[in-house]
């Protein structure tokens, strides 16, 4: 047993929802009711972690549950919940995300996250205004992965790319952004 | 909890169904691998013979059976991976078709060696007169129906499912070719591995339009 108290509390999530899926598989509705309320709450502290405050959390949330709804028959209860669970949520998120790119949604990433020292803040704010100074492709890349803390693989999909074509967006925006700092006099 | 959520929390439990045949059980599975076989004997019997003498080869030529068995893992391996595409899963989609590639690309270098030194002595023994259009048509329907399986399951990645099910489905006829038409390994390559990776084609793109990406 693992004394370090998340992963005993993972294992004891993973154990609770995987009997209560297995439950609901047989028609359950309290016992998938209790899940759906479990991981409502699991699902959007995931989205806040992985995709940063998006505007519209709360529809990815829904959407999510919607989807775990249709596809809980893909769920083998010999298998571990987690992963299956993950999988449909970052898979739906970046659908829900990319939808409301198309329609010209705004999506909000906080890149500041401004301390009490002064330092701190000049440091953050020299580095927004080097972000400022890349070209939008390069700029999106690196908020994404850098700020909002999206894999490559979730950055691409979200913006339409190849994953290689992330990674030189984002491999020449941190060139830039070093050429910007070095100009500058500020270190890298 | 925001209200909404609430709300859908409890329509949806409220609308909850047992689940009686849950994706990718090994039954499923099973059911589709020995469905697509008979109907593939089934549908080369009704155009015509087996090659006669084609199992005693089996028993007589060890490199034979070496090709017959590699090609019934390969098929059974791209199938049951193509269908499991169609499950979530957190393992990387390259990690899921590198080995039943990996498979197939071993089974058609033992054909390819083949072409040196052939594991029967060649021979236009049964031949069959429409084997190219045989090995296409007949893996069609083990295609569709794995489609339609998928369909209902969870997609992730459509055209690699459908490409997965499309060489599976495909390599099937193809593989009983061995036994039903002539053996010579370029005729294989020609008229009955080539339409069945053709079938691969034809399943990556129906997968990437009828299994739209969730």
């Amino acid at each position: 047993m693992s004394s370090d108290p998340q992963a005993s509390r993972w294992s004891a999530d993973e154990q609770r929802w995987a009997a209560w899926m297995a439950l609901a598989h047989h028609g359950d509705q309290a016992a998938y009711q209790r899940l759906l309320g479990e991981l409502s709450h699991a699902i959007e502290t995931y989205i806040r972690v992985r995709f940063g405050a998006i505007d519209s959390l709360e529809d990815c949330v829904q959407e999510c549950l919607l989807a775990i709804h249709k596809a809980r028959h893909t769920y083998d209860p010999g298998r571990p919940f987690r992963p299956w669970l993950f999988t449909i949520v970052r898979h739906k998120t970046i659908d829900v995300l990319r939808q409301a790119r198309q329609l010209g949604g705004a999506r909000r990433v906080e890149l500041l996250d401004v301390g009490s020292d002064p330092q701190d803040l000049q440091r953050r704010l020299d580095g927004v205004k080097v972000l400022e100074g890349l070209a939008p492709d390069h700029r999106e890349a690196i908020a994404l992965t850098q700020y909002a803390g999206c894999t490559t693989a979730e950055a691409a999909a979200w913006l339409g790319i190849s994953e290689a074509a992330l990674k030189a967006r984002l491999r020449r925006g941190l060139l830039a952004i070093r050429r910007a700092l070095e100009a500058e006099g500020l270190p890298t | 909890m925001n209200p909404a959520r609430e709300q859908l929390i409890a329509q949806l439990s409220a609308d909850l169904r047992p689940v009686t045949k849950p994706a990718g059980s090994a039954a499923v599975l099973a059911l589709w691998l020995l469905g697509a076989g008979v109907f593939s004997v089934l549908a080369l019997l009704l155009v015509g013979p087996f090659r006669a003498g084609g199992l005693q080869q089996l028993i007589d030529y060890p490199r034979f059976v070496v090709e017959n068995l590699l090609g019934v893992v390969t098929v059974v391996w791209l199938g049951v991976a193509g269908l499991r595409l169609a499950i979530p899963t957190i393992t990387p989609l390259r990690a899921r078709v590198a080995w039943p590639l990996t498979l197939l690309a071993a089974w058609l270098a033992l054909y390819a060696y083949g072409l040196h030194a052939p594991s029967l002595p060649p021979s236009m023994d049964g031949k069959r007169a429409l084997c190219f259009l045989e090995a296409a048509v007949d893996g069609l329907p083990a295609l569709l129906w794995g489609l339609w399986l998928a369909r209902r399951w969870w997609p992730l990645h459509g055209a690699w499912t459908g490409c997965l099910l499309g060489l599976s489905a495909g390599a099937m006829p193809a593989l009983l070719m061995q036994l039903a038409c002539m053996y010579s390994p370029s005729h294989i390559f020609l008229f009955h591995l080539l339409p069945g990776l053709m079938l691969g084609g034809v399943g990556a793109l129906a997968g990437r339009w009828v299994l739209r990406e969730r």
